[in-house]
């Protein structure tokens, strides 16, 4: 009789026990509200990031994150879900996040619109999201090794003229940012240079930076440190004027061709959020785009804002997305 | 060398001290933790350390680095379950040996080749880095290539028994490896419509399933122990004699491993599988490999600890990370405002150097606190095989979400346990398979990339001399494994004779 | 030894399976992405027919029935199953729920210690788990229909 006693006991202190921790767990997310009037925000924000802990959409979260928690009042906290080029947290920002305004996602192009124009089985796209800044750009370069016998663009250009399709020119994966500047850029020229796909930014640089392909197709923050240490040297950057971190490189204007590409990040929410929501979360980042310390540790990244707020930052969106339509249904059957 | 002193001053300080203890500390602990990886634990402390000084702040993290490389070791020993990838080839030896009633004795060797290779890949870090920095550099597509060929060689030593088992097992993981998004032509591979597998199956995800969901199984499926309790009073520390024989190999471990780090895109995981091989092969007692025998666990431990100085030589002296811990920890510094890179060791030559010499002093820190950790995780050999049973469980599935926040990862982990249950009844080693998964994706990738660049000729492999040297050496393995080489050596010894 | 070469015939139909599943999959990718994959699968299938000659040489030559002590293959196979209970159940029911029932369920049905005892180890993992992945590590955990 006290040992079924005892299991019943058992029993209730497990249901109590699993009852506390959910309780507990769901209520990390939210804290009592404030009892007055139900304005936003009330409770923590999380940012989903589609990549790993360290790379640039995290290394940009992580500086804006105390800005925000700052303007906002209320805490804002990553949340990693990295896979499929960021698409997994994409889908789950587009398909599946409650659109309150408290889940928000870094959103970087052309990865964001290039996933699904490449892949059928990606199915969220940008009007399904709802765009709310854009931070920074990081602008496409073309990057040589120290040794490079290529001093400047018009040299590089020349030897691909003369040897067409078989200069290697590296980019940080076929379907990246990279990948689409150089498309855009032999589309735009007229020359046809042998690609080569790396796993990353890192291993297309450092494989020209060590003489093993002859250029690398790649971002300005990236290879910053190496070209102030004078290991890398920039041929041309893709921007509408010159960066002033590089201010002796030539832009690809000046040179003739109307090139601008680079990849950007920003933050978008999922469609349909309420309007104050969304107008308190604008608010809060123009705050911190004013932040001189805000700018300070952007500058130490190697990164140049590029700010687009709200509808700008949509238009932008809709247009990029056209562009790299019309691009992938060109190449689509070359690269297949 | 002004800078080498100022390093070390720099470095003795109350808060510096504190902080590669506490990095020691937590990178134990996540290291002891299946699922939980070093890189992980840094990414998440990386913010926390934003109101140190930089010094003090990336010193605590590398710390934590170096730490968890031992940690891995214990749960591989004790459990049969490696805390970290870099400790897979450790359970070959170490958990046979804990199965015998020496657990303790199996952590003492850990611990020992730990500090051994940690201690050789600081001063390689303090003295040569600049000279050594370049190598990164030198390794392109086509070299890698041939490191991953040089490294599926491993396949045939390591699967015992019948050679045919280990190189199905190897060859299903290269496939594996295949699933995701193909690197060169952007199109997905086995995916079946599902994008939860374009970025691939995380070889972390395999290597928790195939190792510790057969074991949680093992362990209730007997009403006997399989483990003779360890006792915490045993002595753990190996004696100067019991080391004697295995200095070689600790520093030929310790010489991998600094290679491996060395080399952008292989890290630990790898370094560990080189060394445990390398040492087999120039045994005189091949047999008693992977039968508890402490010389394979300290093999494999000294080259997973000398690959944290190796990967921060490229790291600190041209600013290409070796490894992915490496890539946040130079994230961190640029946070700072230190812009990695070759001014790192100039103008930045005071952080710099006080970090190395932290690192440096973080094996003595590793040592004492895993001395006292170890001591009280040997008494994990007491609990009852059943209770055992369902927390490895529990740690595989949070470990398993963990890496990439998917439940996902947790079905696949559950799906390689299966599997390994199987493998391990139709007696095929998982080795082979873990081996294929990491280097699979390098070698389609590598050599396709090679075969881009050098207009479609297959020869470029043999023109590159760092290539046709690695080549050379894996076709010399290959052939070592076969009668004839057997048949040929034993010709030479009778004509010595 | 009947046993284990049944085991190995199974095992090589598996992985030719597995092999040809992938063959079948690569008919629409680009050159460069099928061209590896396709000769593992050949590899796979020679490695896979070499694996059930070998399994049946040792057949052959074997007389002595080698036997593992001891199995309780039933405990086991419960054991397995409320593992794959446990892990598809996370996402539907959440994750604080489940973990507890699975510690104390299996832990109850192996009579792995006193009931006591296994009540304490359910709290203690729970809580650790809850304190360190949930508070400390803010990882989205499925909470289920309670969140």
């Amino acid at each position: 009789m006290s040992k079924k006693r005892n299991h019943i006991l058992v029993v209730v202190l497990i249901v109590a026990l699993m009852l506390t921790f959910t309780a507990c767990a769901s209520q990390t997310a939210a804290p009592a509200p404030a009892p007055e009037e139900s304005k936003y925000p009330e409770k923590a924000i999380s940012v989903l990031i589609g990549f790993n802990p360290g790379g640039g959409s995290d290394q940009l979260a992580q500086l804006a994150n105390p800005f925000l928690y700052k303007y906002l009042e209320v805490s804002v906290s990553n949340i990693y879900k990295p896979g499929a080029t960021g698409a997994i947290a994409w889908t789950e920002l587009a398909k599946q996040s409650k659109n309150d305004g408290y889940t928000i996602s870094v959103t970087n192009t052309p990865m964001l619109m290039t996933n699904y124009i490449m892949n059928d089985d990606i199915t969220y796209n940008i009007d399904e999201l709802t765009p709310l800044v854009n931070v920074l750009t990081d602008p496409g370069v073309i990057v040589v090794g120290k040794d490079s016998p290529f001093k400047t663009y018009e040299d590089f250009a020349k030897a691909v003229e003369e040897n067409p399709g078989t200069v290697t020119v590296g980019n940080s994966g076929t379907g990246g940012d990279d990948f689409f500047t150089t498309l855009i850029w032999e589309k735009a020229s007229g020359l046809k240079v042998q690609m080569v796909p790396f796993q990353g930014d890192g291993p297309s640089y450092q494989a020209a930076q060590g003489g093993k392909i002859d250029a690398s197709f790649t971002n300005l923050g990236v290879v910053y440190g190496q070209v102030q240490a004078g290991n890398v040297r920039i041929l041309a950057t893709f921007t509408n004027e010159r960066s002033g971190l590089v201010p002796d490189v030539p832009t690809m204007k000046e040179l003739g061709f109307d090139v601008v590409a680079g990849s950007s990040r920003g933050y978008s929410a999922p469609k349909g959020i309420p309007d104050d929501a969304k107008a308190a979360l604008i608010e809060a980042f123009e705050k911190t785009f004013k932040d001189p310390e805000f700018l300070a540790n952007i500058a130490k990244l190697g990164q140049e804002p590029d700010i687009m707020i709200g509808d700008d930052y949509a238009k932008y969106l809709k247009d990029s997305e056209t562009e790299f339509i019309n691009i992938w249904n060109e190449v689509k059957d070359q690269v297949k | 060398m002004d800078n080498i002193l100022l390093g070390l001053t720099n470095v003795l300080t109350l808060m510096n001290i504190l902080a590669i203890i506490g990095g020691t500390a937590i990178g134990l602990f996540v290291g002891a933790m299946p699922g939980l990886s070093a890189t992980m634990a840094i990414a998440i402390l990386l913010p926390l350390t934003f109101g140190l000084p930089p010094a003090t702040g990336i010193s605590m993290l590398a710390s934590l680095y170096l730490a968890a490389m031992y940690g891995g070791s214990i749960a591989a020993i004790l459990i049969r379950t490696p805390g970290t990838p870099a400790a897979a080839a450790t359970v070959l030896d170490g958990y046979p040996m804990s199965q015998k009633g020496q657990a303790g004795k199996a952590l003492g060797f850990s611990l020992v080749a730990s500090l051994v290779g940690g201690l050789i890949s600081s001063i390689a870090l303090l003295t040569v880095a600049p000279i050594l920095g370049g190598i990164a550099l030198k390794f392109g597509p086509v070299e890698l290539f041939a490191v991953a060929v040089l490294g599926l060689t491993m396949i045939g030593s390591l699967s015992q028994g019948s050679p045919i088992k280990g190189l199905l097992a190897g060859v299903v993981g290269v496939m594996i490896a295949m699933v995701g998004m193909d690197a060169i032509s952007g199109a997905p591979r086995f995916t079946f419509g599902n994008i939860q597998l374009y970025s691939g199956i995380p070889f972390v995800v395999a290597l928790i399933g195939l190792f510790s969901i057969p074991q949680a199984i093992r362990l209730i499926e007997k009403d006997q122990e399989l483990i003779k309790p360890g006792s915490i009073k045993d002595k753990m520390l190996p004696s100067f004699k019991e080391l004697k024989s295995m200095w070689v190999t600790m520093i030929r471990s310790s010489f991998i491993g600094i290679f491996t780090g060395l080399i952008p895109g292989t890290g630990g995981d790898t370094a560990c599988w080189f060394g445990y091989n390398e040492a087999k092969r120039f045994s005189k007692h091949k047999e008693k490999f992977g039968t508890g025998y402490p010389e394979g666990i300290v093999a494999a431990e000294a080259a997973n600890n000398a690959v944290v100085g190796g990967a921060l030589i490229p790291t600190l002296a041209l600013g290409i990370p070796g490894s992915s811990a490496t890539a946040i920890l130079m994230g961190g510094l640029m946070v700072h405002g230190i812009m990695p890179g070759p001014t790192l060791m100039t103008q930045y030559a005071d952080v710099t150097y006080t970090l190395i010499w932290a690192l440096f002093l973080a094996n003595f820190a590793m040592f004492g606190v895993g001395l006292l950790f170890t001591r009280v995780s040997v008494s994990v050999t007491k609990v009852p095989n059943k209770v055992l049973g369902p927390i490895i469980i529990i740690l595989s599935v949070i470990g398993a979400f963990s890496i990439n926040n998917n439940i996902f990862n947790v079905y696949q982990m559950l799906g390689f346990g299966l599997l390994g249950y199987f493998m391990d009844k139709v007696k095929i080693p998982s080795a082979p398979m873990i081996i294929g998964m990491i280097l699979g994706m390098m070698l389609d990738n590598s050599f396709n990339q090679s075969l881009m660049m050098s207009q479609g000729d297959y020869f470029v492999f043999f023109k590159n001399p760092i290539s046709a040297t690695l080549l050379a050496i894996a076709a010399f393995s290959l052939l070592q494994a076969t009668p004839l080489f057997r048949f040929i050596r034993r010709k030479i010894k009778n004509k010595v004779a | 030894m009947k046993k284990q070469f049944i085991y190995n015939l199974v095992a090589a139909t598996v992985a030719i399976l597995f092999a040809w599943i992938f063959y079948y999959e690569s008919l629409d990718l680009p050159r460069v992405a099928y061209l590896f994959p396709r000769r593992l699968t050949y590899v796979i299938t020679i490695l896979a027919i070499a694996l059930v000659i070998e399994a049946y040489y040792k057949y052959r030559k074997a007389t002595l029935e080698e036997q593992e002590e001891g199995i309780k293959v039933l405990r086991a196979s419960i054991f397995t199953v409320s593992i794959a209970l446990y892990v598809f159940s996370i996402n539907i029911v959440g994750y604080f729920i489940t973990t507890p029932l699975f510690i104390f369920g299996t832990m109850y049905f192996l009579k792995s210690t006193k009931t006591r005892n296994i009540l304490l180890i359910t709290i203690a993992f729970t809580l650790f788990v809850y304190l360190l992945f949930v508070r400390f590590l803010n990882l989205p955990i499925p909470l289920g229909s309670f969140s």
